[in-house]
């Protein structure tokens, strides 16, 4: 019966040792909940500054947007659950919008690289068709010289002897 | 077909040709440029129209929506801040472009991208009750936004005989990132609620 006994407690204290471990409660202070808030702000800024210069190199930011948006939602709910006090909230909702900001200023990066590459390409095309067409008036124009002289001749008749 | 005719082809020919193959680059002189830059802010009642809550009592639940529309030219990264004022608080200043000098009961903060509009839905509910050694006198408590319970309770509202009841006023203020000096300032732009607080 001891024994039976004994073997139920460690059960149970195993059992709760691995709950705690893997589910542990987040318990936050005003300061670390203060702290988190104001990292993870510096992390969007961050991120948003990578946003404004892909987008100003001319990428599609939609995707990088939808990311920031969820992101400030986390944000907004660490800074209303703060603001009411409930500082376990809104750590953990702080630390989770920073950590989904992981690897977007690469991203971020990525698009901008791609979007250079696109703007150079685009530049190439508008040159090249700007002498593609410069060339074509140039042929129409020699063309149309050729025809003139032609219709001159023409209109003059054929040598006298 | 005469050398003459041959000739109208010609030209219509070339012409066509060149402005064919000269499309990329007329493509970019075509496109017009921007020239007026802004944020729209408007509020929208439960049913997505300007039917807004009037008469509020402590408890109930009321949803807004908050509309903003991004057409500055580039994303933008936005603030509200949510604030309540009795009627002798000063509001926003329209003239002078002022933001209200009370501390933000709750921030909301989110991004829009340019020529686009976000809607925020806000869940809003009042906690308040008339204070017992004053009937005259209405004692905020809290007020929940968005499940977030935000103390109001610095607020008082005082029996308005003109309008015979109490009423507050429920108003956000918009603001935005300046990346060059790196905070967020006032964006001239308030949208607000007055609310008969019911007892």
């Amino acid at each position: 019966m001891i024994k039976y006994l004994k073997a139920s407690i460690a059960a149970i204290m195993i059992l709760f040792i691995t709950t705690a471990s893997f589910a542990s409660p987040v318990f936050a202070d005003q300061q670390s909940a203060q702290t988190a808030i104001s990292s993870a702000k510096n992390t969007i800024k961050g991120c948003y500054d990578a946003v404004k210069e892909s987008e100003a190199a001319g990428a599609n930011v939609d995707s990088l947007m939808g990311t920031l948006n969820d992101v400030a939602g986390l944000l907004s709910k660490a800074e209303l659950a703060y603001a009411s006090n409930d500082y376990d909230s809104a750590y953990s909702y702080a630390t989770q919008s920073k950590s989904k900001l992981n690897g977007f200023i690469s991203q971020a990066a990525a698009l901008k690289e791609t979007a250079i590459n696109n703007d150079n390409q685009n530049f190439t095309i508008i040159v090249l068709s700007i002498i593609g067409s410069v060339a074509i008036l140039c042929v129409g124009t020699i063309a149309w010289i050729v025809l003139n002289r032609k219709n001159r001749k023409n209109l003059n008749g054929p040598p006298t002897v | 077909m005469g050398l003459q005719q041959y000739k109208t082809l010609l030209l219509v020919v070339t012409v066509v040709s060149a402005l064919f193959v000269a499309t990329p680059a007329i493509q970019q002189l075509v496109v017009l440029p921007q020239t007026e830059y802004f944020t729209e802010l408007s509020l929208l009642g439960p049913y997505h129209n300007a039917t807004y809550p009037y008469n509020v009592s402590a408890g109930d639940n009321y949803r807004l929506y908050l509309d903003i529309g991004n057409r500055l030219g580039s994303c933008a990264y936005y603030l509200i801040q949510v604030k309540f004022r009795n009627q002798t608080q000063s509001a926003p200043d329209s003239f002078n472009h002022a933001n209200n000098n009370q501390p933000s009961l709750g921030n909301i903060s989110f991004f829009v991208a340019d020529k686009e509009t976000l809607e925020l839905p806000i869940n809003i509910s009042f906690r308040y009750k008339v204070d017992a050694s004053n009937t005259d006198q209405l004692d905020m408590q809290n007020i929940i936004l968005n499940g977030a319970v935000l103390n109001a309770n610095t607020t008082t509202i005082a029996w308005d005989t003109e309008r015979k009841g109490f009423n507050g006023n429920l108003f956000f203020e918009l603001w935005i990132f300046n990346d060059t000096v790196n905070f967020f300032q006032y964006h001239q732009r308030y949208v607000s609620l007055w609310l008969k607080m019911n007892t």
